[in-house]
């Protein structure tokens, strides 16, 4: 999904989770941070394949943002003894896999790929929805917050 | 890497294979019986002993693929032998190191874990810097010069630089991929262009496709 869902997600949760000084850095680095560096390791590839031109479905993900990076995600969180870096990768792939443009989750171990959840929806309508509920979701968890900010201008 | 250590124990190889006349697959089991006392001697408390005899093991290890490369005798069954070996080594000196107190056991358990993650992805990356068991020595150093708990930074290092190593191991295994099936549309794009056929539209443009092409 876009930088959008991706960031509202993200917010919510630490809404939710009522994170503070680091958490919140983690939260951010791994709900959206990790599409930063993944995406310019592709761009070379992707120049040389294609130019300028667009095309849609481009495999830009690499393992970084793949399932197979729990497997190093886990261990990090462990040392770091909070459940956040998990949780927020999880949120991070949970939207990422609602488009369908294949995908390779247990890459290099698997060759299996997939089209993730619901390939039959449309892609714009699932980014729509999900950033509508999630923006809506935000607005009711952080009201109090809000409202008090508001109220100090 | 495993050619210099070959030349720098031509006459070690020499001396095991053609003297002694052991195989490749005995040496690795030298190599072990060698790394197991040296884990031992640690659990006693003999730190400094049981370093030394970690050197000799892996030492040992050197030679072992330096016999099978110089004699043609290279088998895949040897290679994950030599393996296997290295990783009981390596767990049981980091036990016997937690035994005697020098490190605590999440981030001991944590290291080997991301050691083990590094031996299941070199297959598919070829990519292993060997941040394992050598590090123990810069831990032993630590602790005589600074008086800090070294192994315990070992370890960490040990965790860090092997989870590093797997994550971009797993990407350089991927991108080599997505090279050759680029490389293949690429190469059926041409040969459709060449044969007359006409290439399928391009998707339209995106914003950002639209604001690259203005350079």
């Amino acid at each position: 999904m876009t930088i959008i869902p991706h960031l509202l997600v993200t917010t919510l949760g630490v809404q939710v989770m009522g994170l503070h000084g680091g958490d919140i850095a983690l939260a951010y680095t791994f709900g959206y941070g990790i599409d930063l560096i993944d995406h310019p390791i592709k761009l070379p590839l992707y120049l040389k394949k294609n130019g300028t031109k667009n095309e849609k479905y481009y495999h830009w993900r690499t393992p970084l943002q793949e399932p197979v990076a729990l497997l190093w995600i886990i261990p990090l969180s462990i040392y770091l003894h909070t459940p956040v870096p998990v949780i927020f990768f999880l949120s991070h792939i949970l939207l990422d896999y609602m488009i369908s443009y294949d995908k390779r989750p247990w890459y290099p171990f698997s060759l299996y790929t997939t089209k993730g959840i619901l390939p039959a929806a449309s892609d714009a309508l699932k980014e729509w929805t999900t950033t509508a509920v999630v923006l809506a979701a935000n607005l009711a968890v952080g009201y109090h917050a809000i409202l008090s900010w508001l109220s100090n201008r | 890497m495993r050619k210099y250590s070959d030349k720098i124990f031509t006459w070690l190889i020499r001396l095991f294979h053609e003297v002694f006349g052991l195989s490749p697959n005995q040496v690795s089991i030298l190599s072990l019986i060698a790394g197991i006392v040296a884990a031992a001697v640690t659990a006693l408390g003999f730190v400094f002993d049981g370093l030394l005899l970690m050197a000799l093991s892996q030492v040992i290890d050197a030679l072992d693929g330096g016999i099978a490369r110089q004699y043609n005798l290279q088998s895949a069954a040897g290679a994950k032998l030599e393996l296997y070996f290295d990783r009981t080594c390596e767990a049981a000196m980091f036990a016997a190191l937690v035994g005697i107190g020098k490190t605590d056991v999440l981030t001991t358990v944590l290291a080997f874990v991301a050691i083990i993650l590094v031996t299941l992805v070199e297959p598919y990356s070829h990519f292993d810097p060997g941040f394992k068991r050598f590090m123990l020595y810069f831990g032993w150093l630590l602790e005589q010069l600074f008086r800090v708990r070294g192994f315990e930074i070992a370890m960490t290092v040990i965790f860090f630089a092997n989870l590093t190593v797997f994550a971009v191991g797993t990407i350089m295994a991927e991108y080599r991929l997505q090279r050759e099936v680029d490389a293949h549309a690429i190469a059926e794009r041409a040969a459709m262009a060449a044969a007359g056929i006409p290439l399928p539209p391009d998707d339209p443009p995106s914003l950002i496709s639209r604001i690259a092409s203005w350079f």
